[in-house]
C-alpha cells in the first residue's frame, strides 16, 4: 500500500443518483428513486471505500424502502447494483493462489403478495493473471420463495479473459440436491403499521413508529423443490468511450424450460465525477416458476473517481512493463495495462500535472514527450486509482514517506 | 563613453533577466502553491543555485508535494532535505558530478546510505557515469533490500566493472525474484551472482562504510 497520499480525517463522499423505470411485463412503468452514496474513503487507509445508501421505491402499491451498504477494503470489492448484491473478497493469497469468498444476493420488492430472494455464498479459489485466470468455488444457496425458505449445496465453476481490450468473465454455478429434509423454523418480519414495510439488503428491518418486526413459523426444506443450475456471463469494454457492461446468462431449473436473464448497461462520464448511464434487462424472479421481470434503468453517477465496480468478475486491471523510446526530440513512454479503462502518469516533466496515455492497441498505452536526458521522477495510476511507481520502473523513497518511480532518460 | 554605455545596457539587461528567471520558476509553483510558500521555496531554490545545485528537481519536489496532497510545511522541509542531499551527493561525487549523477546520488543518500558509500562507488568506477548504479541502488533499498546488502550489491557489481545494462538487468530480475515471493537479501545476493565480471572472490567482499538507519524524515 502507498503511504502518504491522502489527508487523515479526510472523507469523500458521493453520491450516486439512480432512476430506474421499471415494468413487469411490460405492462406500466413504475418508475422509482434510488439515491446511495458511491464512496467515502476511510481515514489513513487509502485503498479502503466504504459507502452507506438507502433508497425508497414507488414501484409498488406497496411502497418500500431499503438501505444498503457497500465496501472496498483492502482490495476486497462489495459491489451492489439496482438488481442485485455481490461481495468479492480476497482472504489469503499463497504463491500463485487466491482464497477468498464470492458472494451474490438478490432481494426483490414484494411481488403480488409474496417475497423472493436468495443469497449464494462459498469459498472459492482463483489462480491466473490480470490477463486470464481460472476460478472453482463451493458454498450454499439459500432462497426465498412464498412459503418456503430453501438451501442447498452449490458448486461453481469459472474463469476471466481480456484480450484486445475487451474483459470478459464467465462461471456454470449447479445448485446439488443434498437430500430430502424438513426444518420447521421461525424467521423475523417486519409489518408496517401503515401499510408500508421496509425492507433491508441484510435481512435486518426496523424504522421506528412505522413498523414493527414479529417472528413467523417458516418451513426450511433443505433441497426437495428442483435443482437450479445457472451459466452466467459477462463482458466489459470501452468504445467509443462509452463503458459498456453487461451480463446474461441462462437458469436451468427441472422440469422447466431455459430461463434467460441479462442486463447490459451504457455508462458515460462527462467529467471525471459524472457519469450517465442507462440500461435495460431481463431479470429472473424464480427460474423454477418461471417468473421473470424486465426493466430499464436510468442515472447519473456521482462518484469520487471513475471506477465504479462492472459485472465482470476479474482481478484489477493493473500496469506492468514501462518501457520509454527516444524518438528524435520526444520521448514514447509505453504502458501495457490489460483491461484498463485509463492510464495516468504524472511526473518532474509534467510538473507533476497528470497527463492521460492513448491506447495504441488491445493494452497498450502510450505518451510522447519532448525530454532532455536526465533522471526524472513520475508515477502512474491505472483507472483513476492510486498513484504509485510504474512496474518495471526503479523507484526510490521520496521526500513524503512513499515510493516514487524513477526513470533515466539518455 | 561607448564602452560606458554598453556596460550600462549589459548590466540592465542582465538585472532584468535574473528576476525574470526567478520569476519564471515562481510561476510554476504559484499555479499550485500558496504565495508564501512558494516564496520560501523559491529562496529556497535560489540558495540551490547559488551551490550550483541543480534546481528543477527541487521544482519537481516540491509540485510532488502537491500531488501527494503534503502540507505546505511538510513541503517546504521536503525540498530542504532534498538540498540536503543534493549538496551531500555533490560532495560525494566530486565536482565532475554531472546532474543527473548528482540527483540519483541524492536518492541514495535520501534512502539512508552513507554519503561515504558515492565516494566509493565514485572510485570504483571513476570515468563511467554513476546515474545507474545509484538508480539502482536506491531502488534496492525501496523493496527492501537491506542497506548492507543492497550496498555491497551494488558496491561489487561496479568494482567488477558492470555496466549500465548489466545493472538493469540485475534490477529487474531481483524485482521479478520479489514479486515471485523470495526475500529481498535472498533475491539481490543470488542474482549478483549472475552479473558478467562478479567472481566468487568478489562475493566475498565487504560493503563500504554505512548506517545502518534511514535519517528523520
Amino acid at each position: 500500500m502507498s503511504r502518504g497520499v491522502s489527508k487523515p480525517n479526510r472523507a469523500v463522499l458521493a453520491f450516486l443518483l439512480v432512476c430506474v423505470a421499471s415494468s413487469s411485463d411490460a405492462q406500466s412503468a413504475r418508475p422509482f428513486i434510488d439515491v446511495q452514496p458511491m464512496g467515502v474513503t476511510a481515514p489513513r487507509v487509502e485503498t479502503s471505500t466504504l459507502s452507506l445508501g438507502s433508497g425508497l421505491d414507488w414501484r409498488s402499491p406497496n411502497s418500500a424502502a431499503w438501505f444498503r451498504g457497500s465496501a472496498d477494503v483492502l482490495g476486497s470489492a462489495f459491489a451492489l447494483r439496482t438488481f442485485d448484491g455481490e461481495l468479492r473478497a480476497t482472504l489469503r493469497r499463497f504463491g500463485a493462489f487466491d482464497f477468498g469468498v464470492d458472494s451474490r444476493a438478490q432481494f426483490d420488492a414484494q411481488r403480488d403478495g409474496e417475497r423472493y430472494g436468495s443469497v449464494t455464498s462459498g469459498l472459492r479459489v482463483s489462480t491466473g493473471s490480470p490477463n486470464y485466470g481460472v476460478r472453482l468455488g463451493a458454498g450454499a444457496t439459500a432462497s426465498q420463495v412464498p412459503g418456503a425458505g430453501l438451501v442447498a449445496a452449490s458448486a461453481k465453476v469459472g474463469g476471466w479473459i481480456r484480450v484486445l481490450g475487451v474483459s470478459g468473465s464467465g462461471e456454470l454455478t449447479m445448485s446439488l440436491r443434498p437430500g430430502l429434509t424438513t426444518l420447521d423454523t421461525v424467521v423475523p418480519r417486519t409489518v408496517g403499521d401503515t401499510g408500508t414495510w421496509i425492507m433491508t439488503d441484510s435481512g435486518l428491518v426496523h424504522v421506528p413508529g412505522q413498523s414493527h418486526t414479529e417472528w413467523i413459523p417458516v418451513k426450511l426444506r433443505l433441497g426437495n423443490r428442483a435443482r437450479v443450475n445457472e451459466a452466467r456471463f459477462a463482458l466489459g469494454a470501452y468504445v467509443t468511450g462509452i463503458f459498456l457492461d453487461g451480463t446474461g446468462g441462462f437458469f436451468f431449473a427441472e422440469g422447466r424450460n431455459p430461463s434467460p436473464h441479462g442486463l447490459i448497461t451504457a455508462t458515460r462520464w462527462i467529467s471525471p465525477r459524472v457519469a450517465l448511464m442507462a440500461g435495460a434487462g431481463i431479470r429472473t424472479i424464480d427460474p423454477v416458476a418461471g417468473l421473470q421481470e424486465r426493466a430499464m434503468v436510468f442515472g447519473l453517477r456521482l462518484a469520487p473517481r471513475r471506477v465504479v465496480s462492472g459485472f465482470v468478475d476479474a482481478p484489477n486491471a493493473a500496469a506492468s512493463q514501462l518501457a520509454i523510446a527516444r524518438q528524435g526530440a520526444r520521448v514514447m513512454i509505453s504502458v501495457r495495462a490489460a483491461g484498463a479503462r485509463s492510464v495516468e502518469i504524472a511526473g518532474d516533466f509534467t510538473n507533476w500535472n497528470a497527463v492521460t496515455l492513448s491506447r495504441e492497441r488491445s493494452d497498450v498505452w502510450t505518451v510522447a514527450l519532448p525530454l532532455a536526458p536526465g533522471v526524472y521522477r513520475l508515477n502512474l495510476r491505472v483507472d483513476e486509482g492510486q498513484w504509485q511507481p510504474p512496474p518495471g520502473a526503479s523507484r526510490v523513497i521520496d521526500a513524503y514517506e512513499g515510493t516514487v518511480g524513477v526513470v533515466v532518460v539518455n | 563613453m561607448m564602452w560606458r554605455r554598453r556596460l550600462t545596457i549589459t548590466l540592465s539587461l542582465v538585472s532584468i533577466a535574473a528576476p525574470l528567471r526567478i520569476l519564471a520558476q515562481d510561476s510554476r509553483l504559484t499555479t499550485k502553491i500558496p504565495r508564501e510558500t512558494a516564496a520560501a521555496i523559491t529562496k529556497l531554490i535560489d540558495s540551490a543555485r547559488a551551490l550550483s545545485l541543480p534546481t528543477d528537481p527541487l521544482v519537481g519536489v516540491a509540485l510532488e508535494g502537491v500531488n501527494r496532497h503534503a502540507t505546505n510545511d511538510r513541503i517546504v522541509r521536503a525540498v530542504r532535505e532534498y538540498i540536503g542531499a543534493l549538496r551531500t551527493s555533490r560532495q560525494a561525487l566530486g565536482d565532475g558530478a554531472t546532474d543527473a549523477e548528482v540527483v540519483s546520488g541524492a536518492g541514495v543518500v535520501l534512502s539512508g546510505v552513507n554519503a561515504s558509500v558515492l565516494h566509493d562507488l565514485r572510485a570504483a568506477r571513476p570515468r563511467e557515469a554513476l546515474t545507474v548504479p545509484l538508480v539502482v541502488l536506491a531502488d534496492l533499498v525501496a523493496r527492501g533490500v537491506p542497506l548492507d546488502t543492497a550496498t555491497r550489491a551494488v558496491y561489487v557489481a561496479t568494482r567488477a566493472g558492470a555496466r549500465d545494462a548489466d545493472f538493469t538487468l540485475l534490477r529487474h530480475y531481483i524485482e521479478q525474484d520479489i514479486s515471485a515471493g523470495a526475500s529481498p537479501a535472498a533475491a539481490t545476493s543470488l542474482r549478483l551472482r549472475n552479473v558478467p565480471g562478479v567472481t566468487p572472490e568478489d562475493l566475498q567482499t565487504q560493503a563500504p562504510a554505512m548506517v545502518p538507519r534511514r535519517p528523520n524524515p
